[in-house]
Parts: structure tokens; sequence; C-alpha cells
């Protein structure tokens, strides 16, 4: 079967100002495809070309060179393809003079629904996404929270086949996190193709099922996320660590965490037996209080490819 | 498969688009060339009309104006282009013919017949021809309504800034704020720096019949109020006019003017015609003929009852009695049934009908007795001569002269019965003041061809209190019996004596024709008598 | 909140054919953008003023002392009053009434740009061009609503004060309409470069006073082509190819006679249905210059 999303050496340069000759290459060469029933992670950090990325998806910017593909099809604007996608664009941005109910009424007009089936749809997307209690308040006075239900709302308006979503679960608090990683899993069960772009990686790691990690516009890594996270290895807990002690761990090739609690947390890679870990740690003085075995998180995955822990601008600019 | 692009399918149609647009322009300034051109045609048709010629010889820069000469050729195009149109009544100016076929048009609100014909093909070149005039500024009748260029080129000129420019689509809204200027002035009694603020006012706003109406009456009333009369021997004569003017009749004059334009610029609004005739000829220049012609125009259009009211008084002042009565009957019939002022002046029209019928036949009588003198000297001269024929065609004129001379006597006698007989039950019905002068000025005449001259002067003197609109009238009666019985004159009828003898010396116009009550070949100037 | 509850509704079944497809969406959005423009406040503002100064217009003639010279003149004063009021309900339609729809032609697509609500508007099923239309079609329905209510108090501030009825006025305000149609959209086209309102703001006004000003590129013409110098007649032809070209506002001004022409005029009912045909040929240039300038716009 074709992937759902395809993208083929996609690029993307960026002309800033009207006559400087100066511009940003947000995207170089990326290549992914998403297959059917899939969540995809679209990871990396802040300025990586991730929202660049998912507007070309949507037409509202044109790549430099390069293909798309959706379903197939190049004309990515067909309506046809746009009826079968859900967009949750990043951060919050809806009509602020309409209520809750009005606005995804609104949209669900753009998507051909009427009458009945409308009202009915918006009540129960309003339901799915819990802002049924707010449907009659002006988006004016809403959290941010809010908008950003409100905003996935509008995205399964019309029960799309494929959605893409840019940073879903940024400035929500934990426990919206966790609703809307449930809606995110309850959509996967459906059948539905999710991309999901983020730089809050255990977020996506709870629930993708494929990962790209962009960086600098960059392709870095993409795969699975069992093929991806090879590594694993042992966690220790250790009370108090000296400097000295910490040097000969590391020289071991061990990793020192020093937690806020004041025990240390000790990362062993996976090429060192169980036993070599006691005893370099016998060896630097130290008391284990607690050992397990562990696999490898997407952070670590990070930042193994990209270098630096996600948050920082890594954008690369050439002029 | 790549995604289509329209891109350049839109180019296009917006290519296509604008030669379209360009096109409906130019469609549009043929358009407005056309209406501007109608315009005038319509305007020029009225100006013939308005007792000006279509180049009034005031301004020397106009030296070559086309008016006459285009507005010609239009006329020839209307003859023969135009359908018959019925002739009414008012279409005639006095005179045999009737107003030309445009002029008629325009009245009978054939709009779309005139506008059919100046946008014909065949009028093509009068257009082209009127708007090269107009570019060239060669062309008085052409107001400012039309073109904005000429506006800012002629009338609102400042300091060499056009003013239309500063207004955009808010000209009107200037032309009020100069005109509540023009008010401040008013109450502040700067009457002289008004005009000029009016005429802008105007020409920013040319349908601002208001500003003509209420303009026209600060010229003619309030600011000639403050002027002093000017004696005979200082006035003018003024080429434009063809009259000797002081400064206040330049003033009433200027008002006219002021008004005149306002009727080229809005020729179907009957109050510029109205005060034209009431306020200005009417009241002012006391020129009842042309009153009677413009108030015949103010009701011709949508007009108040009080237009013919106004028409049929004039009419009476200017003689026309017959019309008078004519046009009080239809103003009972059509407008209020039991109107007072109707009713009374059609029997004080038809009181005056037969006191005119009878002062005519009074001087039929005498022209008819001087005929049968002169004939029968005639004959007595011919019979010494032996020439028996020609003694006895004499002698038969004379007996014709004779009789005529007995017929007259017998009809005045009669008329002025006629007149008692409207002005008695006019006395004891309503005191009315009018029938009681009329009655004593009857007496009065009576005395006077009986020889009691002072009781003649009495009853003038009565007569002249009782009816104050013909104050002046009277007097110069008085004045007449008294010289004629060699009574002695009061200082102010000296005054009035010698101001009638220093007009006389001055008139340079002929004197206004009579008109004709009743049939006398004697009075005629056909006739000559002298032979 | 539960995901569970998502019973699956097909879209496609409340979908209906193409042609509605093609239709609905615009209509929606230019629903959206009545509703947003009647709910915002600097138009209100705008429209609060301008029926402020068509109602304080019976009052600014108070400027004028009567004093009472005869029965004759007093009526007159009165008339000039009304006349006045006229005059000024008819400066302030135009006035109010352009900067109206300068201002919401000038903003509708920017702020949406600005907000990035845009972003959840396009990529819905609906073509660039369709967005396009529904909002050109908002801003009509927007315009048209304030000349209507303008045009609807002057009427009665009129009847109040003269009594009459002038149902000529509904002609006129039908060419102003027009008028504002051309201006809006090319206001409209270049508000579509832009990510502010404030530029094409200021465009619509450059726009307003260039249609009215393409009546002396015609005198420029007459002038220069009468000279002798080549520079002259050069500049002569440039200015007589412009007034081809650019839209002539002058055009309209049939609009502020029509008050005061009988109701028969022929002229006025030669001209009206050209003058329309002139404001419609313009909008649609204006709107198909917003779809080229917006096709491969960046969001
Ligand atoms: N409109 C734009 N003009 C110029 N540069 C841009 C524009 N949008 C994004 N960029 C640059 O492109 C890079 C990628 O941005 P973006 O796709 O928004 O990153 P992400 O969504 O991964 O945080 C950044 O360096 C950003 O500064
Ligand atoms: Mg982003």
């Amino acid at each position: 079967m074709a992937p759902v999303i395809e993208a083929l050496d996609l690029c993307k340069t960026y002309e800033v100002g009207l006559f400087s000759s100066q511009s940003v290459e947000a995207l170089k060469d990326v290549n992914f495809s998403i297959n059917a029933g899939e969540i995809f992670g679209y990871l990396g950090p802040n300025g990586s070309g991730k929202t660049t990325t998912i507007k070309m998806l949507l037409g509202l910017i044109f790549p430099t060179s390069g293909t798309m593909k959706i379903l197939g099809r190049e004309d990515i604007a067909a309506y046809d393809i746009r009826m079968k996608i859900g967009f949750l664009p990043e951060g919050a941005y809806y009509p602020e003079f309409l209520k809750g109910a009005e606005i995804l009424r609104f949209y669900g007009k753009l998507y051909g629904m009427r009458g009945k089936a409308l009202n009915a749809r918006v009540d129960e997307v309003l339901d799915v996404v819990g802002m049924t209690h707010a449907r009659k308040r002006l988006l004016r006075g809403y959290s941010k929270g809010m908008r950003q239900r409100i905003g996935l709302a509008q995205a399964l308006l019309s029960d799309p086949e494929i959605l893409i979503l840019d940073e879903p679960t940024t400035g929500l608090d934990p426990v919206a996190r966790k609703e809307m990683r449930d809606i995110l899993a309850s959509l996967r069960d459906q059948g539905k193709t999710l991309l999901i772009s983020s730089h809050e990686l255990n977020e996506v790691e709870l629930i993708s099922d494929r990962v790209a990690i962009l960086d600098g516009g960059q392709m870095r890594v993409t795969g699975t996320l069992d093929d991806l996270l090879t590594e694993r290895g042992l966690t220790m807990v250790v009370e108090e660590v000296g400097p000295e002690a910490k040097a000969k761990l590391n020289a071991a090739n061990i990793q020192t965490d020093d937690e806020a609690t004041g025990r240390v947390l000790l990362r062993v890679p996976s090429s060192m037996s169980t036993y070599e870990a006691m005893e370099a740690c016998k060896q630097a003085g130290l008391n284990v209080t607690s050992i397990a075995p562990r696999r490898e998180t997407l952070e670590e995955l990070f930042v193994r490819t990209v270098g630096a822990p996600p948050g920082e601008e890594s954008a690369a600019t050439a002029s | 498969m790549k995604p289509k692009s329209y891109t350049w399918h839109v180019i296009a149609a917006i290519v296509i688009l604008l030669f379209l647009s360009t096109v409906q322009g130019a469609r549009l300034s043929g358009l407005r060339e056309t209406e501007s051109f109608y315009r005038w045609v319509l305007s020029a048709s009225l100006q013939s009309r308005l007792g000006q010629t279509l180049e009034p010889d005031e301004a020397p820069d106009l030296a070559e104006a086309m008016d006459e000469e285009l507005f010609a050729k239009v006329l020839d195009l209307a003859e023969a282009g135009l359908p018959e149109l019925p002739i009414e009544e008012d279409d005639f100016d006095n005179e045999d013919n009737p107003h030309h076929v445009l002029l008629r048009a325009a009245r009978q609100d054939e709009d779309k017949l005139i506008y059919d014909l100046v946008a014909s093909a065949e009028a093509r070149p009068l257009q082209d021809e009127f708007h090269k005039h107009l570019a060239n500024n060669l062309l008085q009748s052409a107001g400012t309504q039309f073109r904005a260029a000429l506006l800012y080129d002629k009338e609102t000129r400042v300091e060499g800034v056009g003013l239309t420019s500063l207004f955009f689509n808010f000209r009107n809204f200037a032309a009020n704020l100069l005109w509540l200027q023009v008010d401040k002035f008013f109450h502040r009694g700067e009457m002289h720096r008004m005009l000029p603020l009016m005429r802008m006012s105007v020409a920013l706003d040319p349908n601002f019949v208001d500003a003509y109406l209420l303009g026209a009456w600060h010229l003619a009333y309030n600011l000639t109020a403050q002027l002093p009369d000017t004696p005979e021997p200082l006035k003018k004569f003024h080429p434009k006019y063809k009259k000797r003017l002081g400064i206040k009749e330049e003033w009433y004059y200027v008002a006219a003017d002021f008004l005149k334009d306002g009727i080229k610029k809005n020729p179907r609004d009957y109050r510029l015609y109205f005060d034209l005739g009431y306020a200005i000829y009417e009241n002012k220049l006391i020129d009842h003929a042309k009153a009677v012609l413009y108030l015949t125009d103010a009701r011709r259009y949508q007009h108040d009852t009080w237009v013919p009211r106004m028409l049929y008084l004039a009419m009476w002042r200017n003689g026309q009695y017959e019309d008078a009565i004519k046009g009080w009957g239809n103003y009972l019939e059509e407008i209020d049934p039991d109107s007072i002022p109707a009713i009374r002046f059609i029997q004080v029209n038809r009181g005056y009908l037969a006191e005119a019928k009878a002062a005519q036949a009074d001087e039929c009588k005498a022209a008819a007795q001087a005929a049968r003198k002169r004939f029968a000297e005639l004959a007595d001269e011919a019979r010494e001569r032996g020439d028996l024929q020609q003694a006895g065609q004499h002698e038969s004129e004379a007996r014709i002269a004779q009789e005529v001379a007995t017929e007259m006597t017998a009809l005045a006698e009669e008329e002025w019965e006629n007149a008692r007989k409207i002005w008695t039950p006019m006395i004891q019905m309503d005191e009315d003041n009018i029938a009681i002068a009329r009655l004593r000025r009857q007496k009065a005449m009576r005395n006077v061809s009986e020889g009691r001259y002072l009781e003649a002067v009495a009853e003038l003197e009565l007569a002249r209190y009782e009816m104050l609109q013909s104050f002046d009238e009277i007097s110069d009666l008085m004045i007449e019996v008294k010289q004629k019985a060699g009574l002695p004159l009061t200082t102010s009828e000296l005054r009035a004596v010698e101001r009638h003898r220093e007009a006389a010396l001055y008139e340079t116009e002929d004197p206004p024709k009579k008109i004709r009550y009743i049939e006398c070949t004697y009075l005629d100037e056909t006739v000559d008598t002298e032979a | 909140m539960s995901a569970e509850s998502t019973a699956v509704i097909s879209a496609e079944g409340s979908r209906s054919g193409v042609l509605g497809s093609y239709i609905r969406g615009p209509w929606a959005i230019a629903a959206y953008t009545w509703k947003e423009g009647i709910r915002k406040k600097t138009l209100l503002g705008f429209l609060l003023l301008s029926l402020l100064v068509i109602f304080g217009s019976t009052f600014m003639t108070a400027f004028m002392a009567s004093t009472t010279i005869s029965s004759t003149t007093a009526n007159v004063e009165i008339e000039v009053e009304a006349k006045i009021i006229k005059d000024i309900c008819v400066s302030a339609i135009a006035i109010f009434g352009i900067l109206i729809t300068i201002f919401i032609s000038a903003s509708v697509v920017p702020t949406e740009l600005e907000n990035k609500v845009v972003y959840t508007i396009l990529s819905k099923p609906l073509r660039r061009y369709q967005y396009l239309a529904g909002k050109f079609l908002g801003v009509q329905l927007i315009v048209i609503a304030n000349l209507v209510l303008m045009s609807t108090l002057f009427f009665v501030a009129l009847y109040a004060k003269e009594g009459i009825w002038p149902s000529l006025l509904l002609w006129s305000a039908l060419l102003t309409y027009f008028q504002f149609l051309i201006v809006s959209a090319f206001t409209f086209a270049v508000s579509c470069t832009s990510t502010s309102s404030v530029l094409p703001t200021i465009a619509g006004l450059f726009i307003y006073i260039i249609g009215n000003l393409t009546e002396y590129l015609q005198d420029v013409y007459e002038k220069g082509v009468e000279s002798e110098r080549l520079f002259d007649t050069m500049i002569a032809n440039i200015a007589h190819g412009l007034y081809l070209v650019l839209p002539n506002l002058r055009n309209f001004d049939m609009k502020d006679q029509i008050l005061y022409l009988p109701s028969n005029d022929p002229p006025v009912d030669i001209m009206i249905p050209n003058l329309i045909a002139y404001g419609l040929v313009f909008a649609a240039v204006g709107y198909l210059l917003a779809w080229v300038l917006f096709a491969r716009k960046e969001l």
C-alpha cells in the first residue's frame, strides 16, 4: 500500500527581507513517508523546520524544490484530499469574536456540512475534547488549553483519515497532556493516520509508532521506536558521589546524574555487564541502593544524534 | 500530476477586463459629453427666452462667442428632427410666432426627445463643435455645471489655486460653508462683501437654488434699501440692459442676472422664474410685461398655488384683463372653487376691462370726430378745386367718421355704465376699496368732462388714498386735471412734473405698445387721415 | 472526556454537489466576515460617528441666525437649512462611507494573516480564490449594510425636517455603492500582499484620491498636446494612457446631482446602468488581481 503522506527531497529556503539577499534554509532534502494507521512523531528542536514542513503539507507555503504526496496525489489542495485531513496548527489562532460552538459550525460549513448533521457533529467533537461546558462562550475568554482543545475539535470535525498536529501538547498542563494523549491514542485505535510534531520528546515517545528527528532542517534519523532505541543498559542508584568517584565512573563509561534528593543516578551502557558495573561502583567506593534494567529514551537518542538536548535554536543560517 | 496553476489565465482575464473597463470608461466619457451637450441645449433653449441674447456683449474677451451660431445649428437640426409638438397658449411672447420647437419641447417635458436628438449621429458634429468651443471658452451660455475643469479655471480660481481640487466630492459642502459666511456678512450689515461669496457658492454648487433666491433677494431688497435714489440726470446708460440706470436699478439688474444664471443651471425650478418675475420685475423694476412673461414660465413647471395668483395679478397690472379673467376662472375651476381673491379679481378685471373699453371708445370718438372734421375740410377743398368726385368721396368718409363717433359715444356710455354696474354691488357688499376708488375716479372723469375741475380733484384725492396700489397713477391723473384747469400744483406735484420731463428727455426706448380693447380704425397708425 | 464516544459521522454524507461546494465555502466565509465586521469596535465607532453627524446636521444649521426680513425670505431660509442638512448628510455618507469601505477592505485579509486564523481556514477544502471571494463578498455585505443604514437615517432626517420622501436618494445610494465597490476592490487587492492593514489602508485612501484626480489627467493631456515641446507631449500621452486605464471616480459625480434633477432625466437613466457596469468591471479586475497576488503568497 502507498504511504499516506510522502515527502521527497523537500527543500525550503526562506527569503528574508524584500531586497536583501539573505535567505534561511529551513529544510534541506527532507524525505519521509507515513503509512496508514500509524502515529508518526516528527521531532526536532525549535527552529528545526517542523512547522515549515507541515505548512507545506497544507499548502500554506510552497516548497523551493522537492515534492509532496498525500494519498499518492501531488495536488495536495484538492477538495477530496482536504476532506480527509484535519489540521491543528501550532499555537492556537481562532476568530476571537465567535463562540466555541459557532466557530466549529463555521469550520464545519467549510467542509460542506450543514444543518442538523453539522450541529450534531459539533456537539460530538465538543464532547470528545471536553469543551461542552464552554460551547456558548466567546473564544476571547478561553484559556490556552481551551483554545488548544477547540483547535483539536475543529481538526476532528470532518472525521478525517489523516490528522496533522503541530505541537499539540505545548503549553498544556500535565492533566491536559494526559487527556490529549488519550484522545490521540483512541484516534490511532480508530485507524487514523497521525503526524505529530513536537519538541517534547517524552510525550511523543509514549504514543508514537515511528519517529523522524529533524535538526537544522535536515533529517537525522527516521524509523520505528523499536528500531531506533536499540541501546539498553542498567540504571543504578547510589548515595553521594564525590568528584574523584565521579571521574572514576566516567572513566569507566558510566554517566552520572545528580538528583535533587541528593542521590545519584548512574547510567550504565549496554556494553557493560551488571557485574562489571557493580565492580566499578565498588572500586569507586559507592554504595548501590537499587539496580534495574533500562531502555534508552528518545532524549538520549536525540542527544546522540543531534548533539544537544532539544530546546535550543539550531537552524542552519546561510547567506 | 502537478497541481494546475491558473495564474496565467487569471492574468489574461485581468488584461481583458482592463480593456473592457477602458472601453466602458470611454463610453462613459462619451455619455457624459453627450450629457453636457444635452444640458447646454436644454439651458440654451431656455436662455433664448430669458430676454437675453446668448452672447451678452458685456464681456469683451468673449467677442467671438459662438453660442448663437451653434444654437442656430442645433435649432435647424431640431426643426427637422423633432416630431410635431402641440403649440400651447403660453407658447407666444405677445407676438404671432410661437416659441421655437426646442423651447416648446423643453417646456413640455419632452426631455427624452431632446436627448435622443442630441445623442443621435446627426448631432455628432454639433456635439464636437460644442466641446471644442467649450474647451476654448467660447460659450458664454455654458455655465460651470458642465465641466469641473471649467469650474476651477473660471469662477473659483483664487490666487491661482483651483478650489475644486481641494474639495473632491464635497463641493456642495463647501458651497454651504460659503453660504453661512454670506449669511454672517448679511447679519453684520456688510452687504458689499456678499456678492463675491454668493457667486462662488453657486459656482461650487450650481444646484443651490436657495442661494440664488436668497442672494437675489439680498441684492434687490436688503442691499438697495441702503442706497440713495439716483436723480435722473445722474443715471447712466447701461449698454447691456440698454437703459439708463441709477445705482439701485443697477443692483436690481444684477439680482435679475443672478436669478437668470440660476435658471440656466436649474431651468425647471419655478421659484427662480417666480422671483425673477415677481420680486424683481414686478416689484422693483415695475416692468409688468416682463413679470407676466416670467410668471407664466414659473407656472409651467411644478409650482405652488401662489404662482398663478401672482401671475393673474401681474396680468391685471399689465392691462391683460381678459387673460386675467380667464386665469382666475381656471383658478376657481381647478384649484380653489371658493377662492375669494379669484371671485373678487374676476370682477375687478371686468370693471377695468369695461373702463378701458370706455376710455378707448372715448379716445376713438375723439379721433373719429377729428377725422370727420378733417374729411369735411378735405371735401370743401375738393369742391373748390371742382373735383366733385373726390369731394363726394371725402364727404362719405366724413359721414362714416360721424357714424363711428356716435357709435363710440354710445359704446363709451355703455361701458362706463357696465363698469358702474360692476363696482356698485362690490361696494355695497364688501365696501371693496378698489371698487370705491374706481367709482370715484370715474366720477372725477365725468366731472372733468363737465368742467367741474375742483370736484374732480377732490374725488381723485379720495380715490388715491382708497387704493394705494394705484396711488401714482391717480396722482398723475390729478396733475393732468389740475394743469387742464389751470389750478396750482403742490410742491411734490411740481417735482413729479419735473421728474417726468427729465425722464422724457432721456427716454431712449420706444414706449410699450398699448393693448387695444376695442376696434377702432382711427386709432391705428396705419390709417392715414392726413392723406 | 471520552474518546470512545467518537461515533463516526460521515462528513461525506452531509456534503452536497460540486457546485454547492464551490459556493458554500465562500458563502460561509462571507457570513463569518460579516459577523466579524459587525462585531468590530472600530467599525461601529465610525458608524456611530457618521450617524451622529447625520443627526447633528439638524443642529449645525443653528449657526445661521434666522432674523426674518419678510415672510418670503423666512421661507427660503428654512429651505436653506434643509439643503444644508442634505449636503452634510451626503458628505457624511461619502466621507464615512469611503473610510469604512477602505478600512474594512484593507483589514479583513491582513488581520487574518496576522493572527494566523487563515491557517485553519485555508487547510480546509477551500481554494484560496474561494477564500478571497468569500472575504470580498463579506466586505461588500458590510459596506452595503453601512450604506443602507446611513441612507435610511438620512432619509429619516430629511423626512423629519422637510416632510419629503426623496426616492431619488435610492439611486444616489446605489451609485455611491458602486463607487465604493471600485475603491474596495483595489484596496482589497493591495491588502492581499500585506500582513498588516496599515499599508493597504493608506493605499486605499490613495486609490480614492487618484480615482478622483483621474479627470485632471485629461486636462494635462489637453494642455500638453497643444505644446510644441517633445517632453510635454510625452507627458500628455502618458497622462492620456493613465486616464484611459485608471478608474475615474468622477464618473460617479452624478450620484450627487441626482438629488436635484427631475425624476425622468434621460442622461441619468442611461448613465446608471453604465456606471453599474463600470463598477462591476473594475470590481472584477480588483478581485482577480487579489487572486493573482494571493495565489502563491507564503502564509
Ligand atoms: N517566514 C519565515 N521567514 C524566514 N524564516 C523563517 C520563516 N518561518 C520560519 N523560518 C525559519 O525557518 C526555520 C524553521 O522554522 P520552523 O519550521 O518554524 O521550526 P520549528 O517548527 O521546527 O520550530 C527557523 O530557523 C525559522 O527561523
Ligand atoms: Mg514549530
